[in-house]
């Protein structure tokens, strides 16, 4: 996670003594455990997972979080050695690592140590882990590490105990502080956390968890929000007032608002003559002003979270090196709209694929990525990612609730007030994936001649636009045949015309258009003396969603969407096809209320030797329980069937 | 005003000039390319310090933003270096045109971090990075930064890079006259290099320049790119000390020398742990042979593949009996303790050297360390010659992977002593899929029970598929690899046979339906028997795809699809027949009716590894012939 700006994390502590290491169950002589029935199948189990939090100071009177993670493991098949031979331990920033042992306890009991110059310090992606290949591992063997850190206080935590791989059959989270803190935790998915206990002037919170099943992908769906997890904050110090709430979202607010919204002079001078550049005239409609300066600032400036140097978020040094951390470039952005006299809002987004942010636990860990709220218009913006544009954000971001942090004046004072409220997505009719395609036969009546169009408009656009900006220009014609190839895979494509590709369009609604005349012969076979048409091809390949076993996770989607296609189809002269009924399908899904939420509907119409086919598909909710997996897929297959259609013609 | 200063401004006012060509010009001769190397130069100097052979090799590059697209892509840059490539300096800047102008600004801020190639766990690559500021249309990204090679043998090739056109390449080699080098340029059939040799009192200096190349397209089935990219290799052949004449790298009797230095001390000792093991596998065998394929099959089971090339380590293989205590070993160890517990066994084993085959080059032609990458065993049993590589759990015995077929082997006899063999390529008919499918016609589709044997790298595929997957992951292998038809494809019950692990045979059976295939109208059934279409799409575009096609090992295909004709019946339509040969493979399609059954059979040989550019109009005549067959239907009736 991103650091926040925030400058009150010192907290002022009272002194206490110096506490003890905390247990973790590390036995000088480890001893053979048996598999739950229920794993045994399993190709590794995390039998215990156990991590002590411990807040303390040293001897120099600092406060520090002591960390202490153990894990022990047992590998059951060689996939399980596979799996975890190699460990990679992540040491989070300004920590140093006190103590990191592990071994290997063979199934016939003998026990290898890992020599401790066979642990490796790597950084990798900006990231520094400590990495070993355990020794003496063979199958049935159970492998245990422990490590130590003292880590830099922040006063949040997030502890996930869930994998997507590897089952957990025993979980413990344990939480000390100086007993005049209190720190506020929280069990999620299921995570009991139990109440405080104090022991010799230390407050000690335990969490616990057993048999937590491995969590699976599955199509459709986010398994991060499900992860079993238990999170912490501090909340009071009994030493200073017992009757304030630290790190409210009004605090979060307060800071978060002051690190963006405030620049110095040199800086305001800076923006100013920046903003010149971009010749706006004050005239102009505040959305075509906010797309142009989204516009430019995206176009101009390269945004790389790991930008390298201390100066990369200083907004001088941005404009004069165009390249820019996140932050420099949210603070730049936000400072050219204040400039522009735009009023905007920061606002925290509670992300569907990521841990939810719960308002009422104030958990700062989880305030990551930011979008801007424009009041006026009512629409959002996702200032540092440059394949979004204004009112698209990525969408996860929204079709949620979100933080804003709304702008307020005390006095001459300005700052922000915090409230959540929700983001709303795009309909799902601003969605389109839509295809317009007229198809005769050659003479010869071994090809088909098409003449097709592709309209893409929202976020379906918003996957492709990118390419007609980044790619060398003959990438970007293989790129296009690409999608075109989706109708038909021909090498013969002619007169393609793309419209509308230029990021900007997708912010004046204009839509995506590809349009091309291709000669196919893929799309017919030969039975004797009948030609097969495959016409359900020509919408390309469809998911097939298959029964496999019980759904463990509610159907997720990006957006709502909707897929319009029209047909035209002429017989040629002499033929006649047996198999129209074919065509007809109605795969439609009600919610509760009566409403269709989602659907397949295809129908056709012949009008002489003229064949019409409509097919309209529509997702328009993002969310489906469990329960609803069945009608969901249903609608998905629909689009599959079509796709097999295949026309019979025969001489009449 | 002095001389100086009009040079001064001359040499801006060309300066100037020059830029405005060059961009329009570049623009002319790459279209459509938004970023270009203008210059991509390598200097390469030769000396001797401390009585032996080291190098500097300095990089002069400049990139070019000819459009403001894209800048994104170019504002990282990464520079690899390691204890052999030493980093010693480094400046960049990037040059912004300001009006008609140019400002440098410098590169200020950089960070080294280790790099990590894939696949290994943990090496001493390191990696320089840093951000070009102020990058616009017309800007020009600076780098030059020398590196130190202390051991001269570690000597990389020239190669131009990947992703961008190259305006202006060159690599400048200096050579005094106490250093003798060879060269070699490969991949350069047209002449594109220039080559010039300008001898001097002191020294030579070799040039070689390449202008306008384009970069080369990605290919799915293409090999490494230095099989077709141009690229020039050095290499020192002798150097003159105080003790006179040092022959280098001369030939493979050198690189030998040098290879052996590493293994020279290599289980010096019986360690007696091992020597348990070893004995209770041969325990009672006869045959060298079997005692050999149980400990190779020791090894496999036992030793986990984990890579480490940390400085020296990245050569020196470790001793088999610490390779034991641990349990994994990169390929050095592996070839370490396999050589060990053979010999132990009383059977003539050796370390040995060899590249797998993304590494183009051979011992023969460059007695380099860059023509290996890689370290197996061979066994001498019984007038033959076996390969043994422990880096594969599932490696027959007598097939060794297919990623070192048809490569040199460096065969390290003794101190003096080595052999140059080639590791054989297997032939088609060594790995067969012989799939058997019965179908019978339903009311909305097919279904059927399809029953197919594996055996060679088909079957090594298996084993090695199934050997890291649970049960769900099982069952979701078996569902694509026996997937055909339509995604609609439903598999039912499935029964894996590991059949023989040694041979690798195996047999995967399953029920399966396939709703919408097949169509019923009026009458008439209609059924394209072609359930997999192996040769669909594989016409290679010859104008575009310069680079040769390669295929991991030569296989035999052998499918037939057995549709019951149903009660009341008869076959109205049966496809023609087609069959080719030549060279690259060999394809037979045909239909016949028997006991009221149609048998749609279609058998490939694909009998060649790498096919070049000048045989693709040979490959595209049967895949161009074939497409029509693809695509018909047999016609059955009502009576």
């Amino acid at each position: 996670m991103r650091k926040i700006r925030c400058t009150t994390l010192a907290i002022l502590f009272a002194l206490t003594g110096i506490a003890q290491e905390p247990d973790t169950d590390w036995l000088a002589q480890p001893i053979a455990h048996t598999v739950r029935p229920a794993y045994a199948k399993e190709s590794a189990v995390i039998l215990e997972d156990q991590r002590v939090h411990e807040f303390r100071k040293d001897e120099k009177n600092v406060m520090w979080i002591f960390i202490t993670n153990r894990r022990l493991i047992k590998l059951n098949d060689d996939k399980g050695v596979e799996m975890y031979n190699k460990i990679y331990i992540f040491i989070p920033y300004n920590t140093e690592v006190l103590e990191m042992k592990a071994r290997t306890r063979q199934p016939n009991g003998k026990v290898v140590n890992l020599p401790a110059n066979k642990i490796f310090e790597v950084e990798e992606e900006g990231k520094k882990y400590k990495k070993f290949a355990l020794e003496g591992i063979e199958k049935g063997s159970e492998i245990e590490y422990l490590v130590r850190f003292k880590k830099e206080i922040a006063t949040f935590g997030l502890e996930i105990f869930q994998s997507e791989k590897t089952a957990y059959e025993r979980t413990k989270f344990t939480l000390i502080c100086p007993d005049y803190l209190i720190f506020a935790v929280k069990g999620y998915n299921g995570f009991t956390v139990s109440p405080d206990s104090i022991i010799d002037k230390k407050r000690i919170v335990i969490a616990t968890e057993e048999n937590i099943d491995a969590l699976d992908e599955e199509k459709y769906s986010a398994t991060t929000p499900y992860n079993k997890n238990v999170q912490y904050k501090l909340s009071y110090n009994l030493d200073k007032d017992k009757t304030v709430r630290l790190y409210t979202w009004n605090e979060l607010a307060k800071n978060v608002y002051n690190n963006y919204n405030s620049f110095s002079d040199k800086e305001l001078k800076v923006i100013d003559n920046y903003y010149k550049q971009m010749k706006l005239s004050d005239d102009m409609p505040e959305k075509s002003r906010i797309v142009a300066i989204e516009d430019f600032l995206k176009t101009n400036i390269n945004i790389g979270e790991n930008a390298i140097g201390e100066d990369a978020d200083k907004i001088e040094r941005i404009i004069k090196t165009k390249v820019a951390g996140n932050f420099g470039f949210t603070r730049l952005f936000i400072g050219i709209l204040q400039k522009a006299g735009i009023n905007n809002q920061i606002v925290f987004p509670s992300k569907r694929d990521d841990y939810p942010i719960d308002e009422k636990f104030e958990n700062y860990r989880l305030i990551d990525d930011l979008l801007l709220y424009f009041p006026a218009t009512g629409n959002f913006l996702d200032p540092v990612n440059p394949a979004n544009r204004y009112p698209f954000v990525q969408p996860y971001y929204a079709g949620t609730r979100g933080l804003f942090l709304k702008g307020t004046t005390i006095g001459s004072f300005k700052t922000a007030i915090a409230s959540f409220d929700s983001i709303p997505l795009r309909p799902y009719e601003e969605n389109g994936n839509n295809l317009y395609i007229q198809i005769r036969f050659n003479s010869q009546k071994d090809s088909l001649l098409l003449h097709s169009k592709q309209s893409l408009s929202g976020y379906s656009a918003s996957s492709y636009r990118p390419a007609y900006s980044f790619l060398t220009k003959d990438k970007q014609d293989d790129f296009t045949k690409d999608i075109i190839r989706s109708i038909c895979k021909s090498e013969n494509i002619r007169n393609i015309k793309v419209e509308n590709s230029a990021m900007t369009d997708c912010s004046k609604d204009l839509p995506l258009n590809i349009i091309a005349d291709i000669t196919c012969s893929g799309l017919i076979e030969k039975a004797g003396n009948k030609i097969l048409f495959k016409i359900g091809e020509v919408i390309g390949s469809q998911e097939q969603m298959y029964q496999e076993k019980k759904r463990q996770l509610p159907i997720l989607i990006q957006y709502p969407h909707a897929l319009d296609r029209e047909i035209s189809f002429t017989i040629p002269a002499g033929y006649q096809v047996k198999n129209l009924n074919d065509l007809n399908l109605h795969i439609t899904d009600k919610n509760a209320e009566g409403t269709e939420t989602m659907g397949f509907i295809s129908t056709y119409t012949l009008t002489g030797s003229e064949l019409v086919v409509n097919l309209h598909e529509f997702y328009k909710e993002i969310f489906y329980p469990v329960n609803r997996i069945d009608d969901f897929r249903n609608v998905v297959n629909a689009a599959a069937d079509f796709n097999k259609i295949v026309l019979v013609l025969e001489k009449k | 005003m002095t001389n100086k200063i009009i040079l001064f401004i001359i040499s801006v006012f060309l300066l100037q000039a020059s830029y405005a060509q060059t961009a329009e010009e570049i623009k002319q001769i790459f279209p459509g390319y938004d970023i270009v190397y203008q210059n991509y130069e390598q200097e390469l100097n030769l000396y001797i310090k401390d009585g032996i052979p080291v190098a500097e090799r300095k990089n002069n590059i400049d990139i070019i933003m000819l459009t403001d697209k894209n800048i994104n892509m170019m504002s990282r840059y990464n520079i690899y270096h390691s204890g052999y490539s030493e980093l010693m300096q480094m400046d960049a800047y990037t040059r912004v045109p300001v009006g008609d102008k140019f400002k440098n600004i410098k590169v200020t801020d950089r960070k080294t971090t280790g790099s990590s190639s894939n696949n290994i766990f943990y090496d001493d690559m390191k990696e320089t990075s840093f951000d070009f500021p102020g990058l616009t249309q017309h800007a020009i990204a600076h780098v030059d930064y020398k590196l130190f090679y202390k051991d001269a043998h570690l000597l990389t090739a020239f190669y131009l890079p990947n992703y961008l056109p190259v305006l202006n390449a060159s690599y400048t080699v200096t050579v005094p006259n106490d250093i003798n080098i060879k060269y070699i340029v490969k991949n350069d059939p047209n002449g594109l290099f220039h080559f010039t040799e300008e001898k001097k009192k002191r020294e030579t200096i070799y040039r070689w320049s390449i202008n306008n190349v384009k970069p080369s397209d990605y290919y799915s089935n293409a090999p490494d790119l230095r099989y077709f990219q141009p690229l020039v290799i050095i290499y020192i052949s002798s150097y003159e000390n105080k003790e006179g004449i040092q022959p280098f790298l001369n030939s493979v009797d050198e690189l030998y020398k040098w290879n052996y230095s590493f293994v020279k001390n290599l289980n010096a000792t019986t360690d007696p742990h091992l020597k348990k093991i070893v004995d209770s596998l041969i325990n009672g065998q006869p045959s060298e042979i079997v005692k050999a394929q149980k400990i190779y099959q020791w090894v496999q089971q036992h030793i986990k593949y984990v890579a480490f090339e940390n400085g020296l380590e990245g050569f020196r293989p470790r001793q088999a009996e610490e390779v034991c205590a641990k349990r994994y070993g990169d390929c050095k160890d592996m070839s370490s303790i396999i050589t060990q517990m053979l010999r132990m066994a009383g059977i003539k084993a050796y370390y040995t050297w060899i590249g797998t085959r993304d590494l183009p080059f051979k011992y023969s032609e460059t007695p380099l360390p860059i023509v290996d990458n890689h370290m197996i065993s061979a066994a001498f049993i019984n007038g033959n010659w076996i390969f043994l590589d422990g880096t594969d759990p599932n490696a027959r015995f007598d097939m060794p992977p297919s990623f070192i077929q048809d490569k040199e082997a460096l065969i390290s006899i003794s101190e003096n002593e080595y052999k140059l063999l080639t590791v054989p390529v297997a032939m088609p008919e060594k790995s067969v899929l012989l799939d058997s499918t019965f179908i019978s016609l339903v009311d909305d589709g097919i279904k059927g029970f399809q029953s197919v044997n594996y055996n060679g790298y088909f079957g090594k595929e298996i084993y090695t598929s199934l050997l890291y997957r649970d049960e769900t992951e099982t069952k979701e292998y078996v569902n694509n690899k026996m997937s055909k038809g339509s995604n609609k494809f439903i598999l039912g019950k499935y029964t894996i046979l590991q059949t023989n692990p040694e041979e690798n045979l195996a047999n995967i059976s399953a029920y399966f339906e396939l709703p919408g295939y097949s169509k019923k109208v009026g009458s008439e059934y209609f059924i394209n028997l072609n359930l997999d279409k192996f040769l669909e799409n594989q016409v290679i575009d010859i104008e575009k795809r310069k680079v040769p096609r390669e295929t991991d090992y030569n296989y035999s295909i052998k499918q037939y699809h057995i549709l019951e004709i149903p009660k009341g019946y008869k076959v109205t339509y049966l496809p023609e027949n087609f069959s080719f040969e030549n060279d690259l493979i060999k394809i037979d399609m045909y239909y016949k009716i028997e006991n009221e059954k149609v048998i749609a059979a279609q058998e490939i040989k694909n009998k060649k590894l790498l096919i070049d550019p000048s045989e693709f109009a040979d490959w595209n005549i049967p895949m161009k012939a074939i497409q029509p067959f693809y695509k018909e239907s047999v016609v059955l009736e009502k009576k």
